[in-house]
């Protein structure tokens, strides 16, 4: 005799998704997540980095006529419909010199505004540089909001990544919580989900058994080697993370259902538009949520070689970067790329612009900055000039709707400064001093 | 000594000129004095090399100079004998007072620029003065361009004595490594580390298995869809499952003519090949249902289909990890359907879509393994390896999961678990009784006594006793009596049950610093550092039982012991897992492989021949590192190569009269896929002109000599290169469609500011040009003759040529460069530490070693691991 079949999404869920993450194991239920709308202040400053890689095509980038009576190029065109809320910057450059290639002083001097450390020779190193010298901007507006307790969320800042190679280099990581401290995106999005949304079933033992982890941690860390004890520092600090972490995740309040993911979408190159919608959606609903008033959302990596065969590109993205300007099928190529992380942007920008603060009527696009970036100017020439920045949203002091040349070139590190300003951060140099001379850009 | 230069120098005349002409070009200089980012082995300090020159010679030489190579070939021995022999009785006073001239000449000349110690300085060259140039074309440089803008100031004489001073103290590598001595870096278990210990950690819990050569999964057929075990009609071994059976039943076996329903049931191991994720596929219109990693029964299938049957395809993902087996069931039922099918297939890692092929199955039995989902944040490479020595946020969150998962696991998994552990005793108890002639036990016991549960005061011992194993392995070490207190007796003491205080006991020890951190290198190593040394150098995980044993009766404090350990280990499945990964690390194999060509240019050249070629040097590597001479050198010069049938088709090579010879010749299985064959001897030479590294060195139409010269400067020979001083667009085949592409290549690079590295690179690379895009060899390009013919100046100067690439390997495996470079290649990557920090002598002692073993691989990782193992280890008379 037959049994009939008997469906279970649940469990076929957990079986196709929790066998590639770790959400079976540790409980998704996002049916503890309550809807609750509680009134909340308006106003909510944000701020989202948006991170592209090897460089954009300038003559497909960058608008004829400055000012507000611009017209969007080919790249730009899916962002039409956000043109009040666009501020595109030219003449920004990535100064910082020192130990590196290119894409590698790119990468990480783009958030940090800070040379790299030396490589570690000694080890007969593979890079000739080392971690960036200092905290990114993402996290420095972060820290600054946290310590703050009416700016205070619980994760402070979520670093989301979609097809970001799975290495640690500087060619990968873009954010730095500070000198040699570089922070690794979160590339799967179920991971992510269960990061934000996750509540363990086993969170009773498990804060008993952190205690006295903790406990044991930091009886190690004085028995620990001398050249150890760092790092058993940090590792005592992280736990207390966590437990302040499960503490917090116990008594979050949502004030909208987190969103429903499809399922068994396998993380690989294959499925990056998909990935890239299920990471922006958690990206926003987190901001809706206040878990985080920062993000970055990482496409790839410097040097990344993605094969964008959805947007009718075959080639490895790296590859065709370099290929020179009269190389006509190339750089058209390089557009189609770039227009898809354009229209990946605009899928933020509408998603942000459709969710209402909530208890209020703005939206969330209404108080959020939007960065978008790259670590090179041009892909063939590793300049690192022309930075292609176009900003969306809004924050104070940043008069959008316009296209703006800088002639002469000025720093990243003073658009770095106009951020952190534009949040009431008033700090006077960011990155490598000597970089920031002239004070935050004035965007008003 | 204007003579020194004029002997030996050949940095390019060209270059000479350049600089020559450009003293006022402050980027030009900078481009030349090139930082150093790679390794270069060949030269020490002058105490090191005059040391071991009065042992090599058995007399005393007087040496000034201090870039001499440790083991001269006749020829420098030559060279040297002519400068230098000759030159003063009291060479040690004399080079002291050089240096001090040498040293006095840098202030007042160099400083201003390169900063007193050659550290750079802002605003004129900022970087700082280190690399692997030689000391002869040091000078001739120094002499005609340096200082910048008045290169008459110092040349001569004065070159040649600033040279020398700046080199000694801080240019070389050897310079840099004595005023800045690497040190062991206190670390945690990197995520290899920590995915193998959590695995082998579980293991004994969980039973015991045997991979045995046998490959293919065990099939027992049903007569009916009810899979009575009583009712088998047969069973057999199933190379792979990819049948279509039609209208028919699986044989004609006369137990199928009454009845159109029948069954089947597959069960034997899942064999991981690399760690990844896995797709697992199940095409077929009737009903089946897949275990992985699952007990048959009581848990959900990892894909189900049991009773909906319609033809179709269903998958689920899964991640593995190399060299695991993971138990593998497979159940099939046809009943109303006209028709029976079924495939059992996967898509790999690297993203290879195929019938799940017999090398990949084990008809044995395999328990379930701990077989953790959760991600961890990928281990810092910066250094070219991945090591454990930060932290992160990301990290921690990890391990967390990490421990939950594994409980979860355990929770489903009770069952097996009280039958291992709380039975076991009884079981052997009952054994012993079956032994005396009492059948009934036996029977009692194949039915499982976990429903007969044993007293709770037993069971609570047999827990707490696991406990204890369980900690102890996982600390790698005996635990105190406040450790057994603080995590073993507090749970056993308290009311909970004792799985619960077992399940506590887990989460804390694998949260538990003990579990995560390696023991530190500060001090002499007790028995059980020397075991947990081995086990990590080696196979990436916990100490195995022998070593356990070894370290507690403290017999591994003896270096005999410690040698017959390594030598046993060597051949560990997880040893062989890693030393995989470091070749396909130290051949960038992960690059090659994401190689496309034009599919007009190269019809075929396709994501599954990449595949092929690939599989094909993973085969020629291992084929020389696990035979039984293990050398090395064969890696270079072999031409002998691994083909499968597209392989064979794409160049153009008979597969069936190839492949009955291979069979014949090797006694292989008739279904071999892959078969050795010389390919093209007098034109192949090892991996280098192997067709995947040939093809993953090329562009999409064209050959890369520079991506090809830059793999061998850098990976082979260890050389020193920095990345393009300028930004450049290569130059597209249509620049001049009458140029060669060496032409092209040589056209791109004339200028002097590319030729510092590309005077090492070009000749490199060119050495391959017979070898097209797509890794075929050619006579010709564009109609002409190929000319592969090349000149190479070494670290030490001396100029070396040949005409092609199997002369180039020749050079090779003559050259010491090539084998110290690949031990400290080999070095880092197995211990996870820089080779200099465990001595500033131990690259010599494993070189010396490498070389007294024929260059055997195995028996010099055996030397690596013994050297880890019993550092600072204090003998005992």
């Amino acid at each position: 005799m037959r049994r009939s079949r008997q469906l279970d999404s649940r469990r076929s869920f957990l079986r196709q998704i929790g066998t590639a993450t770790a959400i079976s194991s540790v409980g998704l239920p996002a049916h503890r997540v309550r809807a609750s709308h509680t009134e909340r202040p308006t106003g909510r400053q944000r701020f989202v980095f948006v991170f592209s890689p090897n460089g954009t095509v300038p003559g497909e980038f960058w608008p004829d006529q400055e000012g507000s009576d611009f017209q969007f190029k080919k790249i730009l065109q899916p962002l039409e419909a956000f043109k009040s809320q666009t501020l595109i910057a030219k003449g920004i450059c990535n100064e910082i010199r020192g130990d590196g290639d290119g894409h590698m002083r790119g990468m990480a001097g783009l958030l940090t505004g800070i040379e790299l450390l030396p490589g570690n020779i000694q080890g007969g190193s593979d890079t000739p540089a080392g971690w960036a010298g200092g905290i990114s901007i993402d996290q420095e507006i972060k820290n600054f909001l946290q310590s703050k307790e009416e700016t205070r969320t619980r994760f402070g800042s979520l670093e989301f990544g979609v097809g970001v190679a799975n290495r640690a280099d500087p060619w990968t990581r873009l954010s730095y919580a500070g000198k040699n401290r570089p922070i690794a995106p979160i590339s799967n999005p179920y991971a992510m989900f269960e990061r934000m949304y996750g509540r363990s079933q086993n969170e009773g033992i498990l804060r008993e058994v952190l205690a006295d982890v903790q406990q044991e941690l930091q009886q190690f860390q004085l028995s620990a080697p001398e050249n150890g004890r760092k790092l058993v520092a940090q590792h005592v600090n992280y736990v207390s993370q966590m437990q302040a972490d499960l503490k917090a995740a116990a008594e979050q309040k949502m004030a909208a259902p987190a969103p429903v993911l499809p399922e068994g979408v396998r993380i690989d190159d294959d499925n990056l538009p998909e990935i890239s919608k299920m990471q922006i959606d958690l990206l926003v609903n987190g901001f809706a949520n206040d878990l985080n008033r920062v993000a970055t959302l990482q496409y790839s990596n410097s040097v990344g070689q993605l094969r964008m065969t959805w947007a009718g590109v075959n080639d490895p993205h790296h590859t065709i970067s370099h290929d020179p300007d009269m190389k006509v099928d190339s750089q058209k190529k390089l557009v189609k790329i770039n227009r898809w992380f354009s229209s990946q942007i605009a899928y933020l920008l509408r998603q942000l612009a459709e969710t209402k603060e909530p208890g209020s009527d703005r939206s969330l696009l209404d108080d959020t900055i939007v960065v978008w970036g790259n670590e090179l100017g041009k892909g063939n020439s590793h300049t690192r000039q022309n930075l292609p920045i176009v900003m969306f949203g809004n924050a104070p002091g940043f008069r959008m709707g316009r296209y703006v040349k800088y002639d002469p070139l000025v720093n990243h590190n003073r658009l770095h400064l106009a951020l952190a300003h534009a949040f009431g951060h008033k700090i006077e140099t960011f990155g490598n001093p000597k970089l920031c001379e002239g004070g935050p850009l004035d965007f008003s | 000594m204007q003579g020194v230069s004029k002997l030996v120098l050949n940095v390019g005349e060209e270059a000479a000129n350049f600089y020559g002409s450009n003293h006022g070009d402050c980027r030009s200089a900078k481009v030349f004095w090139i930082r150093s980012d790679a390794i270069d082995n060949t030269r020490r300090d002058h105490h090191a090399a005059s040391n071991r020159f009065r042992h090599s010679m058995g007399q005393f030489l007087p040496m000034r100079n201090h870039s001499l190579p440790r083991f001269c070939s006749s020829r420098t021995v030559f060279v040297f004998t002519v400068l230098f022999v000759a030159s003063s009785s009291s060479a040690a006073t004399d080079r002291d007072k050089e240096m001090a001239r040498g040293k006095a000449i840098f202030a007042q000349q160099c400083a201003d620029c390169h900063g007193d110690n050659g550290q750079g300085v802002e605003g004129a060259y900022e970087s700082p003065l280190e690399g692997d140039l030689s000391v002869d074309q040091l000078i001739s440089y120094v002499d005609e361009t340096m200082p910048e803008g008045d290169p008459d100031a110092c040349s001569g004489e004065d070159a040649r004595l600033v040279t020398e001073y700046f080199m000694h103290a801080f240019y070389t590598r050897e310079a840099r490594l004595r005023n800045n001595p690497p040190k062991i870096e206190f670390a945690r278990l990197t995520i290899d580390q920590y995915h193998n210990s959590v695995t082998d950690l579980m293991r004994p819990i969980l039973g015991k298995s045997y991979l045995t050569e046998r490959r293919g999964l065990a099939g027992k057929y049903f007569p009916d869809a009810k899979h009575d075990a009583d009712a088998v009609v047969f069973t057999r071994i199933d190379p792979t499952i990819d049948f279509d059976f039609g209208e028919d039943p699986p044989t004609e076996n006369p137990a199928y003519q009454s009845n159109q329903e029948f069954g089947m049931h597959w069960q034997g191991g899942l064999i991981a090949s690399e760690t990844g994720t896995y797709d697992i596929f199940v095409r077929s219109e009737n009903g089946f249902r897949v275990f992985l990693n699952q007990l048959p029964y009581g848990q959900e299938p990892f894909i189900d289909n049991w009773v909906d049957a319609n033809e179709g395809e269903y998958h689920a993902s899964i991640k593995l990890r190399a060299g695991r087996v993971y138990p593998l069931t497979v159940q099939f039922q046809k009943y109303m359907e006209p028709t029976a099918d079924i495939s059992l297939q996967w898509k790999t890692p690297r993203g290879i879509r195929s019938v799940i092929p017999t090398r990949n199955l084990s008809p044995e039995w395999f328990p379930c393994v701990v077989n953790l989902q959760t991600e961890f944040p990928p281990d810092d490479s910066t250094s070219g390896y991945e090591r454990g020595t930060s932290v992160s946020t990301e990290w921690d969150r990890a391990t967390t999961l990490g421990a939950v998962e594994t409980l979860e696991f355990l929770r489903s998994n009770w069952e097996t678990i009280n039958r291992e552990v709380v039975e076991r005793e009884t079981t052997e108890q009952a054994d012993r009784y079956e032994n005396e002639g009492h059948q009934e036990t036996s029977k009692r016991r194949s039915k499982g006594l976990a429903d007969e549960p044993s007293p709770d005061g037993q069971k609570r011992q047999q827990y707490r006793a696991l406990s204890e194993t369980f900690a102890k392995t996982a600390f790698r070490r005996p635990l105190s009596s406040r450790e057994t207190q603080f995590f073993i007796e507090r749970a056993f003491e308290s009311s909970m049950s004792p799985e619960l205080a077992f399940e506590r006991i887990v989460l804390m020890t694998l949260k538990s610093p003990q579990f995560l951190y390696l023991p530190g290198f500060d001090q002499s190593p007790t028995a059980h550092d020397v075991a947990t040394r081995l086990s990590m150098m080696l196979y990436d995980s916990l100490p195995d039982q022998r070593l356990i044993e070894a370290a507690e009766s403290q017999n591994l404090l003896d270096p005999k012991r410690i040698r017959s350990h390594a030598l046993r280990l060597v051949d560990h499945p997880g040893t062989r897992v890693k030393l995989h990964n470091f070749f396909a690390q130290w051949l960038e194999t992960e690059r090659a492989a994401e190689t496309t060509k034009d599919h007009e240019v190269y019809p075929g050249f396709d994501d599954s021949l990449v595949a092929s070629l690939q599989t094909s040097l993973e085969l020629m590597v291992d084929n020389v590192v696990w035979s039984q001479s293990s050398d090395f050198r064969e890696l270079l010069t072999s031409d002998m190569i691994f083909m499968d049938k597209a392989m064979a088709e794409f160049y153009s090579i008979d597969w069936d009269s190839l492949h009955e010879r291979a069979v014949a010749e090797h006694e292989l299985s008739a279904d071999a896929t892959f078969v050795p064959v010389s390919f093209e001897p007098a034109h192949r030479s090892g991996v280098l002109t192997h067709p995947f590294l040939m093809a993953g060195f090329s562009y999409h139409r064209t050959t890369s000599p520079i991506h090809r010269g830059v793999f061998v400067a850098k990976r082979i020979l260890g050389r020193t290169l920095k990345s393009p001083p300028v930004d450049v667009e290569p130059l597209e085949e249509d620049f001049a469609p009458n140029m060669t592409t060496r032409q092209r290549v040589a056209h791109q690079t004339k200028g002097t500011v590319c030729q510092s590295c590309h005077s090492i690179i070009n000749p490199l690379g060119f050495s391959f040009e017979h070898f097209d895009a797509v890794g075929r060899y050619r006579e010709t390009e564009k109609a002409r003759p190929i000319n592969a013919a090349s000149s190479y100046l070494n670290s030490q100067g001396e100029s070396h040529s040949w005409t092609n690439a199997t002369e180039l390997a020749d050079y090779l495996v003559n050259t010491d460069e090539v084998y110290r470079n690949f031990v400290e290649q080999l070095f880092q990557f197995m211990a996870r530490q820089p080779l200099a920090a465990y001595g500033p002598d131990k690259s010599d002692q494993l070189f010396q070693k490498f070389r007294d073993s024929h260059f055997n691989v195995k028996e010099t990782i055996v030397e690596m691991a013994i050297l880890v193992a019993t550092h600072q280890l204090e003998q005992k008379p």
